[in-house]
């Protein structure tokens, strides 16, 4: 980051419950979140600088593009206005850049909102069609390929190379059904068994039903601002202290290896490197289990975990609520739900809760540093968000 | 659907029948899709080249929720192949009748055949599926 | 231009030939059991077992692809030497766009040939023969490249759905390495009614025992009788014969009739096996000659085409065979090559069961 700047402040925040909200537009989710972060900040509209919507898929979903001004106009913001997609990291690279925009100095307010409106589908075709735009559209979705079957893929490879049970995938997922049930704004609060996610439908080979995300809708809003200004709204901002950002190529075929995500790794490295701390430091990590094995590679690539001991320590509840390291203790995107682009803010929410001691039945204790890993598609985007007070 | 560009396809017909990729006339990388620079050499002198099909089975899946225009053919095998000139393709793989002989390393051949269609009126699409030498 | 007196240039023939069969079978019986009909009496009365059925994406066009490919294995010539593409098939993909051109294009012989689609029922892979080895011998192309190609499909429970098999059959034809030379060939053909498909139907018709006498067995054994008095050989010259084979007993009657053991006739006999692959039907039967004839050995080939027509063809095959026949599959590699489909399976397959 500018060395003149080494934070930025997030000063108010709000999302809206997650999952099937029918009788709820993109606009109407996007102005609840955003009034709902102005109000929590006690920031005016008139206020806002700049209004930056991480969206994934709204062409493909709603027959919806030009969202930076929809956006803006639903929520009655009068300010310049950016749409930001890099797939399921969209909200999370939409912060990033809204922060690019204040350390500079070219704004000192931002709104950043994630949004996705997922549910008018109603064939499972459909939804799988518009999440496989995420891959390399020519070479691997025209193939047949879709975002399952690539996560398939690293599943079956990790599980060669390390040895990765079924059961030990289906605890992520029952782990984060676990933390939803604690989280009121979660779309999947119920209890779930290793046995239901392993006996679900599959989706590909070795993955089901129960591994992945359910479509859903829902926004996630974030008000940014200098440090310097910060107390003059919240008296104890949280800071984003590092953002960072990695790539690997788009199609799986691609990359070096299946059975890891570099991007994530390369992304958590660089982190920690201009902090000056190590995975030891980090105390609670919101990560991005699109599907099971997801959030295995994520704990991996963030160094939370040995290379190879992701399953092993999910298992034996390392990253449970009251595990060494918790890991989505919002329920994830398993069970938080996964409206796409409203994701990578959701993540943040959840950390600034956490430190807020606002996170209830979840509250995590003595959290020093909090982390978010959000990507797109297979991982071909990967950002890495580093919080502290 | 974007899959059933008429003019898309039509660009991506040598790559899909005949497997036509490029090779660089300085490093010798091989590419499949064919490119335009080589960005290791940050050059345009790219020769045609056509992979033989010949290839090794690196990952499978086999695909339950296919996406639209894929139903039919559902469930569906699909997985990661080294052709042997080094590049990896992903690929459908047809002529699968035993899966549990589907060992990463097994030899490959790309064969011709229908990769999707649009609807009952649109254009079909062909391509390569990659077919187990077992 | 110098008067060349090398025959190896003037004489026209076979340089490769491909199969490509389905692996997909469905038994008489199954079909049998679906319609409550008595499956081993079906299967004694039409000399069938079983019959290819296409996979979910195979059409036409990939099984023409696969053939030609196999042909271009023993053929060893460059693509782009070939200078015409027929594909003959009543069951091309498209009304209209060629399937021919979708098969240059995957072998890579474009754009400087000429190509199209025929049609006439299951003879239309034999007119295509006979349109290159026009254009060869007249030195308008280098090479030409005839398939026989059918996905055919027979109504529910009709006759026809117990033998309308799928498979293909491409033949690499021109001047140069022969490895089996044409000796002659001729047409019979007349308006009979025996078998027809109207535009947009799914299914074709036919008119029952019509098809025998006045059609099948009238054209086959005309255009045989008149080619091999064309070239002046009798019935005992010929050492292999491949006739079309609408089913298992009609070809075997046939050559009764034209005075050539069954011997000569069984080996091109994979209707059994394969079922009725129309435009294929009577090329696999000569490719497979092909597969096991000796240099010297005379081969005639007629197909039949309802509608109707017969074209018949005499081949005496070249030393040059034994080098290309291992080249690419023999066509018992795909007759062999089998895995069995239930009356479900195969409906889904041939997209009998309504989706939308």
């Amino acid at each position: 980051m500018n060395p003149l700047m080494d934070k930025i402040a997030i000063i108010g925040y709000d999302m809206t419950k997650f999952g099937d909200l029918y009788h709820l537009g993109l606009g109407d989710l996007t102005s609840l979140a955003i009034t709902g972060a102005l109000n929590n900040a006690g920031l005016d509209r008139s206020e806002v600088e700049a209004l930056y919507v991480g969206n994934a898929g709204s062409g493909k979903f709603l027959g919806q593009e030009h969202l930076g001004c929809l956006v803006a106009t639903e929520s009655g913001l009068d300010c310049q206005s950016f749409r930001i997609e890099a797939s399921g990291a969209s909200g999370a690279v939409a912060m990033r850049i809204a922060s690019h925009g204040i350390l500079t100095g070219y704004i000192d307010k931002a709104v950043v909102v994630g949004v996705e409106k997922m549910t008018s589908f109603s064939k499972s075709s459909d939804t799988q069609t518009a999440l496989s735009t995420s891959l390399d559209s020519i070479w691997e979705s025209a193939m047949g390929g879709t975002l399952a079957a690539s996560f398939a893929l690293m599943t079956k490879a990790y599980a060669r190379k390390y040895g990765l049970t079924d059961e030990q995938r289906a605890q992520v997922a029952v782990k984060n059904h676990n933390n939803a049930q604690k989280n009121p704004r979660a779309q999947f609060k119920n209890k779930i068994t290793a046995k239901n996610v392993l006996g679900a439908k599959m989706l590909a080979d070795p993955l089901t039903l129960f591994e992945g995300c359910a479509s859903s809708d829902g926004a996630a809003a974030l008000v940014l601002c200098a440090p310097e200004i910060a107390e003059s709204y919240d008296s104890e901002p949280i800071y984003l202290r590092a953002s960072k950002q990695a790539h690997a190529p788009l199609a799986l075929q691609r990359r070096e290896s299946l059975s890891e995500i570099q991007s994530i790794k390369k992304a958590a490295d660089s982190g920690y490197k201009q902090l000056n701390i190590s995975p030891k430091d980090i105390s609670i990590a919101e990560v991005h289990d699109v599907l099971t094995i997801a959030e295995i590679l994520a704990i991996e690539g963030l160094g939370l975990v040995e290379l190879g001991q992701g399953g092993i320590a999910t298992i034996e509840g390392k990253t449970a609520l009251d595990g060494d390291i918790p890991v989505n203790t919002s329920g994830g995107l398993k069970a938080r739900g996964h409206p796409i682009g409203a994701s990578g803010v959701a993540q943040a929410i959840e950390i600034l809760e956490q430190f807020k001691n606002k996170a209830g039945d979840r509250q995590v204790k003595e959290i020093n540093w909090g982390i978010t890993q959000s990507m797109g598609g297979t991982g071909g985007t990967s950002v890495v968000s580093y919080y502290s007070r | 659907m974007s899959r059933n560009l008429v003019a898309e396809n039509w660009r991506l017909e040598r790559s899909r029948y005949l497997l036509v990729g490029n090779k660089c006339t300085e490093c010798e990388k091989y590419y499949f899709p064919n490119v335009q620079i080589c960005t290791d050499c940050n050059i345009s002198k790219l020769d045609e080249y056509v992979f033989s099909g010949k290839g090794k089975l690196i990952e499978w899946t086999k695909i339950y929720e296919v996406a639209k225009g894929f139903e039919l053919f559902a469930p569906l095998y699909y997985g990661i192949i080294e052709l042997e000139e080094g590049v990896r393709v992903a690929a459908q793989i047809t002529e699968v009748t035993d899966d549990t002989k589907l060992i990463p390393g097994i030899k490959t051949q790309m064969v011709f055949r229908k990769l999707f269609e649009d609807g009952s009126q649109g254009v079909l699409t062909y391509g390569f599926k990659a077919e187990p030498q077992i | 231009m110098e008067q060349n007196k090398d025959t190896s240039l003037t004489k026209v023939g076979i340089l490769g030939y491909g199969v490509y069969i389905p692996k997909y079978r469905i038994s008489v019986n199954e079909i049998a059991n679906t319609w409550s009909d008595d499956g081993p009496l079906m299967s004694k009365s039409i000399n069938v077992t079983e019959k290819a059925v296409p996979a979910l994406d195979e059409d036409t066009i990939t099984i023409s692809v696969m053939a030609v490919r196999n042909s271009l294995l023993r053929a060893n010539i460059s693509p782009v030497d070939i200078g015409a593409i027929y594909v003959g098939s009543e069951s091309h993909p498209y009304a209209v766009k060629p399937s021919a051109v979708t098969v240059a294009e995957a072998i890579g012989a474009t754009p400087v040939m000429t190509a199209s689609d025929l049609e006439f029922a299951c003879k239309a892979g034999t007119a295509g023969m006979q349109m290159c080895f026009g254009l060869a011998k007249s030195d308008e192309i280098k090479y030409g490249i005839a398939i026989g190609t059918d996905t055919a499909q027979g109504r529910p429970g009709d006759q026809l759905e117990y033998t309308a098999g799928a498979g293909g059959c491409a033949f690499v034809l021109g001047k140069g390495k022969l490895i089996a030379e044409l000796e002659g060939m001729y047409s019979y053909t007349s308006d009979t009614p025996d078998f027809w498909r109207r535009e947009g139907a799914t299914y074709p018709s036919h008119a029952g025992r019509f098809t025998g006498e006045p059609s099948y067995f009238k054209h086959t054994l005309s255009a045989a009788q008149g080619l091999m008095q064309k070239i002046g050989i009798k019935a005992s010259d010929v050492d292999r014969l491949s006739l079309h084979q609408p089913n298992g007993r009609f070809p075997i009657s046939a050559a009764k009739k034209l005075g050539i053991p069954y011997e000569k006739l069984e080996d091109a006999l994979c209707v059994v096996k394969v079922g009725n692959t129309y435009s294929a039907a009577s090329m696999i039967g000569l490719a497979r000659h092909l597969d096991k004839a000796k240099p010297g050995e005379r081969i005639m080939c007629v197909s039949y085409g309802s509608g109707a027509g017969s074209d018949a063809f005499s081949f005496v095959v070249t030393d040059e065979i034994e080098e290309v026949r291992n080249n690419a599959p023999d066509t018992d590699y795909y007759i062999n090559k089998k895995e069995m489909l239930n009356y479900a399976i195969y409906a889904k397959h041939r997209r009998k069961i309504k989706m939308d």
